[in-house]
């Protein structure tokens, strides 16, 4: 599954680690995640759009 | 076996490294004890190579990382529990060509390999069970 954490990432200005962080999980998770390696569980996938004021079906997308 | 569980708590430091290190003073132990040093002595030397390897790369490696420490999240979970199956597969591949071997050459110790073979099969049908009521 495609995503845009990547660019949401960006725009905010954040590391890898820090939006790890802020998300509670580690920096390989987010690296595997916003390279399309690993699709994030429900609770996850809602914590990482919230976290960028958006909705899951904004940052996931097939 | 791993606790493949996310908790809150941070991940377990070296955790593996230390039970590691004590399996092997065990086995040098019981290498002295049975006048069997060189075989002690191995088995501390590959217990302490495994505590120094996983220790020293958990930085730079999330595969070492993982095989010290508890899984610190989801993915890591999935990682471990997927790795658990994997060992699960094979250790129960080896132990049915064992036993059918071991039941063609008529061996000995065929009641062992029953046993575990049997055990094997009714333990990961009671998981299978007891995994669909859980949903």
């Amino acid at each position: 599954m495609e995503n845009d954490v990547r660019a949401l990432r960006q725009s905010c200005g954040l590391s890898q680690a820090a939006l790890g962080e802020q998300l509670g999980v580690s920096r390989q998770t987010v690296i595997a995640i916003e390279g399309g390696r690993y699709d994030p569980s429900l609770p996850l996938a809602i914590r990482i759009a919230r976290f960028f004021a958006t909705t899951v079906e904004e940052v996931f997308h097939a | 076996m791993p606790d493949l569980t996310v908790s809150s708590k941070p991940p377990t430091r070296n955790g593996a490294a230390v039970v590691g290190i004590v399996i092997g003073v065990a086995f040098a132990g019981v290498g002295v004890a049975q006048h069997r040093v060189l075989d002690g002595l191995i088995g501390l030397g590959i217990m302490l190579a495994y505590a120094v390897l996983v220790v020293g790369l958990r930085r730079r490696s999330e595969a070492a990382q993982l095989l010290n420490a508890n899984p610190a999240d989801e993915r890591q979970a999935q990682i471990m529990r997927n790795a658990s199956a994997a060992v699960g597969r094979v250790v129960a591949g080896v132990l049915t060509a064992w036993w059918l071997i071991a039941i063609v050459v008529k061996a000995d110790y065929l009641p062992v390999l029953t046993t575990l073979t049997a055990t094997a099969g009714f333990s990961f049908m009671a998981a299978v069970v007891w995994y669909t009521r859980r949903g």
